[in-house]
């Protein structure tokens, strides 16, 4: 039973491993005390396992301190935490009766499960699975009482029982889900409800992955602008935009074309998602367009999703008063106000104002820069436009939106992300924090259109390839190996787009996909039938042949070789008196017995022989010869055979 | 509960003969018995079934966080039970188990059955009656528990493994056609131990002999005393007890004189002593070959 302990430990081990991104560093310092306290006590079997009693109490302690963190953790941790403490304890105080390991062996698959609910990306996958046979292998030795000495690795039924896994995968029926379950809780990342300066600087360096696109048209793809809106800044107070939540849904019917992707969205605990132009068709129905054509989730998203969309490249109108998008916080900012009280006067219409914003940033001395340094005076918009001149998208888009508004044109700003990184031979693009943009949407005849002014200073922007360091913190520790062009950053390449592939076929797998495989399974054998079913009776038969021959094979050698001449012989008759009958009997044929008889000693006895001129003969080599002899035996033999079958022909005709 | 017990009387019983009846037309007593489909029974264990319900929880889990790696679990987890019923059944298939035609045993004591297993067998166990489960490993013995003196047939006893994964029950119940012969145990009685010498000289009836008259029956002559002594001496009617240590004679059957005639039986073959046998069943000349105290033990088992 001391096998199957420890496997069981090592099992919990890894478990604390995949669980750590939902405990927090005490829970994970107290598990893995308790699991110290299970290696000592496997090093040291002297000491008994803890009683009943002593795991209870601890329990009951365990489990009021689990409840009093139940604010940060959320429901979906604190049940993994109670989870894994009762297979810990349970552990610690196991005794081999029936019902104690199997106990711990059904929770364990079930915490199996709630590692997927946390994470599910393909090296992730790849860890648990070792994990997930060390758990079977435990079960395994324990239901063979541990103690097989001629234990071999089940290997085969392994191999066969994922091949099964995969059938049923793809056969199983798809259901939605049966009611809502609370989600865990992920760390927020990406765009926030509020925008400004400070807030994204640091998103702009960060090349963590946001999500991941695939067009069904990729000539269409590689002509339209990459810009992905994913939420709309209303508010500005002097320093950060405040973003309005909108939730009404989108009706939207245009004749305009309209381009279909997927995006495989990472988690990052908010309900906006990402979309170009206004979305009109969205696969999963758990996510909306709202009235401004963003995208909306009902949950925040706390696992990774992929989701279906079809846009159009317009942005419909809007239904509410347009003072939202005039809103400017008063007496701040009065060089801007008071530039743009000079085109009102000048009786400028909306597209000369915004040629005028252009010009001015055009012709100035204006700079793209992540690291413009913070802004001193609480006229932020003055300072930047008219003596800083250094800044990276949030300020021209800030700046380009106060003057649009102050000079009476309805604007707003728009965060989402721009561009991004084509993979793997232009298959998909990946869309990185670093892609992280703010520009300006504003009213003209009643439409609104985009506008971006960070592209008058850095037009490099809106090309796909924009490049960032691949792999931060690699590179940062081993330097140029891992850069693009080298093999480091080709594997890391490599790597990224095999969790793409994961992710796009294997994660969002859905009832359509399986409709669609499903189908083209049937088309595919309604094609092939023919060929199919000559394949397989071929091969039936070769079966049937083999296992005859297979059943041929274990008869004894006299037997074999007398073939169906065998049905004449008397159970306590040699095969010499028989074939001396069988002479006597039929006497036209006697010659071809007596050959037959001949044939059958040479064909038995004759390897005595070999063996003995192999022994007395030192001029023929040991293995030449007897190859040669065997050989001999062998056409012997089939030649004994050969005769036997002919001669029952003929005996049976005379009969 | 009395009353559900005799509401389901019946109906057991009608299991019970069904059983029987299948168990003997599929399982029928043999001396070697080869285990094919007919003869085993498959079916899931409590594990096996919480299993399925592990599968079910998997899968709503799943569904619910409509989470595609979940699903590979629960459908693998599916894939295991669905093997391990393969697995089960095929770890018993085309085993062939076979014992001994006869065993011999003293009453009171528990025998050993040696069995034979034509291959290797993972976790088999072995249950005869109401004994404890037995593991079978390399070492192939059932032990029976203590019988009373008689010659039985080996009962039905219960076969099963649960090798993979503890998750599906593959059983059987095979009848060896085996023979178990309980001889009493030895004890004997004070009162009959005498020894030769004190009758060597008696001549009167008093044992129940007397001298030979003619027109005795031929039939109560004392032969094997002639053999030995040249006395022509009769034996008086009625006289159950016996002198001889050589022969064991009686009409009625008796426990005491059983377990009397046993210790004798077996002390004669400690000194390779002839002894003869004349009991209402079967009678038995003289030997002293180890066979022969076989079967003078094997009539003392079966007398009644």
């Amino acid at each position: 039973m001391v096998m199957t302990q420890r496997l069981l430990f090592f099992v919990q081990l890894g478990l604390l491993a995949l669980l750590s991104s939902a405990m927090q560093p005490l829970t994970q310092a107290w598990f893995a005390v308790l699991l110290l306290t299970k290696a000592y006590q496997l090093t040291h079997p002297a000491h008994s396992v803890w009683s009943v009693r002593t795991a209870n109490l601890l329990a009951i302690a365990g489990i009021s301190c689990f409840l009093l963190l139940y604010q940060q953790l959320g429901v979906v941790h604190l049940m993994i935490h109670f989870l894994y403490f009762a297979a810990v304890l349970r552990l610690l105080s196991i005794r081999f009766q029936q019902h104690d390991v199997a106990q711990l062996l059904l929770v364990h698959y079930l915490l199996f499960a709630c590692c997927f609910i946390l994470q599910q990306q393909l090296w992730f996958a790849l860890v648990v699975t070792p994990f997930l046979f060390l758990n079977l292998i435990a079960q395994w030795l324990w239901a063979s009482g541990d103690a097989e000495p001629q234990w071999q690795f089940p290997a085969l039924p392994i191999a066969l029982s994922m091949v099964l896994m995969l059938l049923l995968f793809v056969i199983a029926p798809r259901l939605s889900p049966f009611w809502q379950v609370p989600s865990p809780k992920v760390a927020k990342t990406g765009l926030s409800e509020v925008m400004s300066a400070n807030s994204i600087d640091q998103l702009l360096t960060s090349d963590e992955l946001a999500f991941r696109v695939s067009f069904d048209d990729n000539n269409q793809a590689l002509n339209t602008a990459m810009y992905f809106r994913s939420r709309i800044y209303n508010t500005f107070d002097g320093n950060e935009w405040q973003s309005s939540f909108n939730q009404r849904p989108l009706r939207f019917d245009s004749t305009l074309p309209r381009i279909r992707y997927q995006v495989i969205a990472e988690p990052h605990q908010q309900q906006w998602l990402f979309g170009l132009g206004s979305a009109v068709d969205i696969k999963p129905s758990d996510i909306f367009s709202n009235q401004h054509g963003l995208l909306v989730r009902q949950q925040p998203l706390a696992q990774r999703i992929a989701y279906q969309v079809s846009s159009i490249d317009a942005i419909p109108k809007t239904e509410r008063s347009l003072q939202a998008f005039l809103q400017l916080p008063s007496a701040l900012n009065p060089q801007t106000l008071q530039l743009a009280q000079q085109s009102i006067l000048q009786g400028h219409s909306t597209a000369q104002v915004v040629r005028r914003f252009s010009e001015l940033v055009a012709s100035g001395d204006y700079r793209y820069t992540l690291s413009p340094g913070a802004m001193t005076s609480p006229h932020a918009v003055d300072e930047f436009l008219f003596s800083r001149k250094r800044g990276f998208c949030v300020h021209y888009a800030q700046a380009a939106t106060v003057f649009l508004r102050a000079a009476g044109v309805p604007a707003r700003m728009v965060g989402g992300y721009l561009g991004g990184q084509w993979q793997a031979n232009d298959r998909y693009l990946r869309v990185s924090q670093a892609n992280a943009h703010a520009w300006v949407e504003y009213l003209e005849n009643n439409q609104w259109k985009r506008y971006d002014p960070t592209l008058l200073v850095y037009p490099e922007l809106t090309q796909q390839n924009a490049s960032l360091q691949q792999g931060g913190l690699l590179q940062q520790l081993g330097g140029d190996f891992w850069s693009p062009g080298h093999f480091g950053g080709m594997l890391i390449q490599w790597v990224q787009d095999l969790d793409y592939y994961w992710a796009s076929y294997v994660l969002s797998f859905e009832k359509d996909d399986q409709q669609l495989l499903q189908d083209q399974l049937k088309q595919w054998l309604q094609q092939h039938w023919q060929t199919l079913t000559v394949t397989l009776g071929a091969l039936l038969l070769l079966a049937l042949g083999y296992w005859r021959y297979v059943g041929w094979r274990r008869l004894p050698l006299p037997q074999r070789l007398l073939g169906p001449l065998w049905a004449f012989k008397q159970p306590q008759e040699s095969v010499d008196r028989l074939l001396e009958r069988l002479a006597l009997a039929n006497p036209q044929h006697q010659a071809a017995i007596r050959q037959l008889q001949q044939d059958y000693h040479q064909a038995v006895y004759q390897r005595a022989v070999f063996q003995r001129e192999v022994f007395q003969g030192p001029e023929h080599p040991q293995t030449g010869g007897s190859r040669h002899r065997h050989q001999q035996q062998t056409h012997q033999r089939w030649a004994c055979w050969w005769q036997s079958q002919r001669l029952y022909r003929r005996v049976q005709k005379a009969n | 509960m009395p009353l559900l017990t005799s509401l389901m009387a019946p109906f057991k019983q009608r299991w019970h003969r069904w059983r029987d009846r299948y168990l003997d037309k599929h399982l029928p007593s043999r001396p070697r018995i080869h285990f094919g489909q007919q003869q085993l029974f498959v079916f899931p264990t409590a594990l096996g079934g919480i299993w399925l319900g592990l599968i079910a929880l998997c899968y709503l889990l799943g569904t619910n966080y409509q989470n595609n790696l979940i699903l590979l679990l629960a459908y693998w987890l599916l894939a295991v039970w669905l093997l391990a019923i393969v697995l089960a059944f095929r770890n018993l298939y085309q085993l062939e188990l076979s014992s001994v035609t006869d065993i011999d045993g003293q009453a009171g004591q528990p025998m050993i059955v040696p069995l034979q297993l034509n291959r290797a067998c993972q976790g088999l166990h072995l249950q005869y009656g109401d004994a404890a489960p037995v593991r079978l490993s390399t070492s192939t013995a059932m032990v029976l528990p203590a019988l009373s003196r008689g010659s039985y047939p080996l009962a039905r006893f219960k076969l099963w493994s649960e090798h993979p994964l503890g998750l599906i029950r593959c059983w059987t119940y095979p009848q060896l056609a085996c023979q178990v012969w309980v001889y009493p145990q030895p004890q004997r009685l004070a009162e009959l131990q005498t020894s030769a010498s004190d009758q060597a000289d008696s001549n009167d009836s008093i044992d129940g002999l007397r001298d030979y008259q003619p027109g005795d029956a031929l039939r109560r002559v004392d032969w094997p005393r002639l053999a030995r002594q040249q006395r022509l001496v009769v034996r008086d009617v009625g006289q159950a007890t016996q002198h001889d240590p050589t022969l064991i004679s009686a009409t009625q059957c008796n426990e005491v004189l059983a377990s009397h005639f046993a210790a004798v039986v077996l002390e004669a073959q400690a000194t390779a002593q002839p002894i003869a046998l004349q009991l209402p069943h079967c009678q038995l000349t003289y030997g002293n070959s180890r066979e022969h105290y076989q079967q003078l033990l094997r009539a003392l088992a079966t007398w009644s």
